[in-house]
């Protein structure tokens, strides 16, 4: 038994600890939010965020989430609210859309230690997270825009 | 975005055996199937196939092709109501069942490829939502007991000459017992309100918050998962397994041996992957263990040395070429890649004894509902396909095989328990059906003047065609459509020319990718054609428009990108920039690259791509398209190749089968030229000229010439 | 100040770096060739150390399990060619990465099962900024003076340095790198034998040959 909180909720699993805590999430608790990609951390498609941080949760053991809160894409915001859930609607980011979660998580963490982030701020944060369709350019201007709706406090 | 890509000739001479018929021209399908719903909701209004007005004003356009990434989902919805002067805040969208109905209008069959999804809905939209919209007013006309004539519509409503109001879901109930139009009038174009405009794509919001589903998300009651362990190399069979651990792990329902492989079937995915591992299975891999794409590639270049099948011919390439004031000889190589959508293949299957439910992210409805019922032994109406969200397509999820498809109806059958068969990256990476190798040799040569005066294009590769139900669209041709399109067309006025195809025998399964032929034509045809410039000593811009006299739109393009990007102007030192232009899926794109190399490494600093797709619908969308085709073009430039050794693929995840990362991503614009030619394709067309404006830009930086992708520095010459 | 370039497949370009030692090459990945030549002989335990016990076990700290995080450059490296960490990670201001790139977003502190899976170990990351202790380019003298420099070593006394060395989980990740990696092929007894011989001699470094590369 694994107990842990996900988006403000407390669950307990009867799951083999071993079992990453991406196919806990998307089988055991039903958020498909949260993409397999790649299965080796190299794609960020499965970027949760635990205790604040952003893990790749495709390699993160679920019993590394014991005892701590785990946010997926789901408990981003329960409304389309945060800002860059506003941005990526406002650059019409996505395409395909399947790497945005993990994206979306990456750039919410650049953003709550970089609040303004530079051009070589969102490189450091962001190459981690692979998008095949080829939307880098608009998660980067979504992510200054996002920046910009926080700096006018336009968001929480 | 890709698909068959063929004359479109030839397509409507194509009837596929399972799946039904062509329709040819514009008709409206009948509403049969929806007055089973209307049955259930009597307040709904569906006046065709394509469009449900419900009594809160809600409109849900039913679309036909698969959103894959390329926006379908909101362009498709914009022609629809542009035409039935709907609210497009209460616009929303379904993804069409399979139905002869939703057929493709030219393809004669439900699939999204091609770069086809919008010219082939830009009049059959349009007319279903001026249909609806006609119903509309003639059921206000009777509540009012107007002249309809007398009627106008605007934001979902229908409103008098006093501009009395009525809004289409107060309207829905009355207008469902309207008799549909026959013939119904469009609008002229300089009145569109939607059509043209940005408007923000409808999926966003879903795509931001972890609520779209793919095909990977679908969950059922009682749903098993499965992997299948498929064999090592290309052509292996199975002799034998022992499942006897695996067995035994926790959650495992059921190991069973597929057409493809051994299925491992277990509670959760995870457990599956796990007891997959435990698996031992001899294979018979003596069809293709000794293949090496090295010795392939030596086959080729053996291969190029001797005519080919001719595909086109001119004037007297051989003559004029011994006869040229200057020459040059250039053999270009491209690998196989793979498509490598960041969503795996996948596939749910329930299975009953007479229906058959497949949930999967396909762009083949037709073709995979056909070859689904054969597997479960069913007629083809028995089997209903939903599609999800896919997590990318590039012509993968259209395969004529159904490989993903078929397979998950054999485990389905094995297990009998509704079951979701994932692949893991590696098996998707190793599981075929790549862009296939291919090789150009050309020899060409200029006059004393400059002028080109001969080209011969000699292409070895395989036929993406051939052993599929498509190779009957190579009749009467020796060669495949598809290996040659973008050469078969050279643009350049050389009087002498000569395009000659060789077919290479290799069974490594291949198919369309993004751009299909042409994202191999195109950078060998750009390419050449810079250094037949160089030969000449001519700016590679100027000798390019010098050569397209009869081609007005490669021209507008072409200038487009090249004053957008500055040509000609001072570049930092180290820089070099490198244009290039192509015709495909009936557009035409240039691009202009900007780079610089150190240490051997290419930075891309800068792209400019301009576009003329005719007359275009959403220019965001249109916009998305070309950066993105930009970064996958660029990707399979500087990074991407699979290669084989002793039969096995060296390549089996993103560790070593890179894409372009943000910190590597060039400033990226585009450019779109105004137009009223009819639509054409913008999800392929975007890729062909990323590559050869890279590599001309390497050379004008360098001096060296690239000749082979993924771009080495060290194989430059 | 100067420009390192980065090669393989993740060009990273125009990273500032600083250079500690007095002259640099430039260089993409860490070259076995860097090792400067050195005239000490190991010879056994001996209360008169020039150093020898030093260089008899300097060869760990340049194995490519060790480099990878004492080279130079803002960056971790990995693989035995050394070429710089994918997806343009960083050193970051405590050595653990930056916002969405920290060490721990990938990392366990533990190893995984499997190929091509991140490797891991408790507190994994790089020396902070603060001491970088970059190794790569330096004589074994000046290595040897680094690693006892309480200034440049986290304040360590000898002690804690020895700890480190021989008992530092991260440390003794080398020797277990998990499958597909090299581990570092002096037994790890031996090498834990070796520092506090070396240790019990005084922990003397060896002369200066002047061999700064």
């Amino acid at each position: 038994m694994v107990s842990f909180s996900v988006n403000k909720r407390r669950v307990n699993l009867d799951v083999d600890p071993s079992t990453p805590l991406l196919w806990a999430l998307r089988e055991n608790l039903g958020l498909t939010g949260t993409k397999y990609g790649c299965g080796i951390a190299q794609c960020g498609a499965c970027t949760v965020h635990l205790n604040g941080e952003a893990i790749r949760s495709c390699v993160a053991p679920v019993s590394r989430a014991a005892g701590k809160e785990v946010t997926t894409i789901e408990g981003l915001s329960s409304d389309l609210s945060h800002p860059l859930q506003r941005a990526w609607i406002a650059e019409d980011v996505p395409q395909c859309g399947y790497c945005q979660s993990g994206q979306l998580m990456s750039a919410a963490l650049l953003l709550r230690e970089k609040p303004q982030p530079t051009d070589e701020d969102i490189d450091e944060a962001m190459t981690g997270n692979i998008c095949r369709c080829g939307t880098y350019p608009r998660i980067r201007k979504a992510i200054h825009r996002a920046a910009g709706m926080m700096a006018k406090g336009e968001a929480r | 975005m890709s698909g068959p890509q063929m004359e479109r000739r030839e397509f409507l001479k194509f009837s596929l055996a399972a799946g039904g018929g062509l329709l040819i021209g514009f008709s409206l399908p009948e509403a049969d199937m929806l007055a089973t719903a209307q049955a259930q909701s009597a307040t709904v209004f569906m006046p065709n196939a394509f469009v449900r007005i419900g009594t809160d004003d809600r409109v849900t356009v039913i679309v036909n092709h698969s959103e894959m990434g390329q926006g379908v989902y909101t362009a498709l919805p914009m022609l629809l109501a542009e035409e039935l002067d709907a609210d497009w805040n209460k616009v929303g969208f379904e993804s069409a069942p399979v139905d002869p109905k939703y057929n493709h209008p030219v393809f004669g069959m439900q699939i999204t490829g091609g770069s086809s999804s919008v010219w082939s809905a830009f009049e059959q939209f349009r007319k279903a939502g001026a249909a609806a919209r006609a119903m509309l007013i003639a059921a206000a006309a009777q509540q009012w007991n107007a002249n309809p004539a007398t009627l106008r519509t605007d934001s979902g409503a229908v409103f008098d000459g006093t501009n009395r109001k009525l809004t289409y879901g107060q309207l829905a109930e009355a207008a469902a017992k309207m008799t549909p139009p026959t013939e119904v009038a469009l609008k002229d174009p300089k009145t569109f309100k939607l059509i043209g405009k940005p408007v923000k794509r409808l999926d966003t919001s879903e795509k931001v918050n972890g609520k779209a589903v793919f095909g990977i998300d679908v969950k059922m009651p009682g749903m098993l998962a499965a992997v299948v362990a498929r064999p090592p190399i290309f052509g292996a069979t199975m002799k034998s397994f022992d499942d006897s651990r695996a067995r035994s792990m926790p959650g495992v329902r059921k190991i069973v041996a597929v057409p493809s492989g051994v299925a491992v079937i277990a509670d959760s995915f995870w457990q599956a992957k796990m007891a997959r591992e435990s698996l031992h299975i001899d294979w018979d891999d003596s069809a293709m263990h000794t293949f090496s794409t090295s010795q392939m590639m030596q086959q080729f270049r053996e291969q190029a040395k001797s005519p080919g099948t001719r595909v086109r011919r001119e004037g007297d390439p051989d003559t004029a070429f011994s006869q040229a004031a200057k020459k040059i000889e250039a053999v270009y190589e491209f690998p196989y890649l793979p498509h490598a959508m960041m969503e795996p293949l996948n596939c749910a299957v329930d299975l009953r004894a007479d229906s058959c439910e497949i949930w999967t992210g396909t762009q083949f409805q037709t073709v995979d509902r056909a070859n689904a019922a054969k597997i479960a032994g069913l007629p083809p109406e028995k089997v209903q396909i939903h599609t999800t969200y896919l997590g990318g397509g590039f012509g993968r999820r259209a395969n004529p095989q159904s490989d993903f498809v078929v397979e998950a109806v054999h485990v389905a059958k094995a297990v009998g328990a509704p079951v979701k068969v994932v692949w893991t990256r590696e098996d998707d990476m190793q599981g075929g059906w790549y862009r296939p190798a291919f090789l150009h040799a050309i020899a060409g040569g200029i006059d004393s003047s400059g002028n080109a005066v001969s080209w011969r294009s000699r292409l070895v590769g395989q036929s993406i065609f051939a052993g599929t139900m498509f190779e009957s669209l190579m009749k009467g041709k020796e060669y495949d459509p598809a290996s040659v399109e973008g050469v078969d067309d050279l643009p350049y006025a050389i009087p002498n020319l000569a395009v000659e195809s060789h077919k290479a025998d290799v069974k490594v399964p291949v198919q369309w990718w993004r751009s299909v032929g042409h994202s191999h034509t195109g950078f060998a045809t750009e390419c050449f054609i810079d250094e037949l410039a160089t030969l000449a000593q001519k700016d590679p811009y100027q000798f390019r428009r010098a050569l397209l006299p009869k081609h007005p739109r490669h021209l507008a393009v072409l200038d487009l990108a090249a004053q957008k990007a500055g040509w000609g102007k001072p570049l930092s030192k180290g820089r070099g920039r490198g244009i290039a232009v192509h015709f495909a899926f009936e557009s035409y794109n240039a691009q202009v690259a900007e780079v610089s190399v150190e240490d051997g490494k290419i930075r891309v600093h800068r792209i400019v791509s301009a576009v003329d797709c005719g007359h275009y619908v959403n220019p965001g969308i249109i916009a998305a398209q070309l950066e993105g085709g930009a970064i996958f073009g660029a990707s399979a430039a500087l990074f991407q190749e699979l290669t084989f050794e002793n039969g096995r693929l060296q390549q089996t995840n993103f560790h070593t089968f890179p894409m372009m990362r943000m910190n590597e991503c060039p400033e990226i614009e585009t450019h779109i030229v105004e137009s009223n030619e009819k639509s054409g394709g913008i999800g392929e067309p975007g890729v062909p000229c990323t590559a050869p404006a890279i590599a001309n830009a390497t050379f004008a930086a360098t001096g060296k010439r690239i000749r082979k992708l993924p771009i080495r520095m060290t194989e430059a010459v | 100040m100067k420009l390192l370039q980065a090669s393989f497949r993740y060009p990273v370009v125009g990273i500032t770096v600083v250079i500690f030692a007095a002259a640099m090459c430039v260089s993409s990945s860490i070259d076995p060739a860097e090792k400067p030549s050195t005239t000490a002989t190991a010879s056994s335990a001996s209360t008169k150390d020039d150093g020898a016990l030093f260089t008899a076990f300097v060869s760990v700290l340049r194995h490519p399990r060790c480099m990878s995080c004492h080279s130079r450059g803002d960056f971790p490296r990995q693989g035995d060619d050394g070429h710089p960490h994918a997806m343009n990670v960083r050193r970051g201001p405590e050595g653990h990465g930056v916002t969405a790139e920290k060490c721990s977003t990938c990392h366990q502190d533990h190893n995984l099962v499997g190929t091509h899976l991140p490797p891991g170990a408790p507190n994994w990351g790089l020396p902070p900024p603060t001491t970088p202790m970059i190794w790569q380019g330096l004589t074994d003298a000046q290595i040897c003076r680094s690693i006892k420099d309480p200034k440049q070593n986290k304040n360590r006394n000898l002690d804690q340095l020895v700890e480190h060395l021989t008992e530092d989980k991260l440390v003794m990740w080398g020797w277990n790198p998990g499958e597909g990696r090299t581990p570092i092929p002096m037994p790890h007894e031996e090498f834990a034998a070796k520092v506090k011989q070396w240790q019990a001699a005084g922990a003397s470094c060896p002369a200066d040959t002047g061999n700064k590369i």
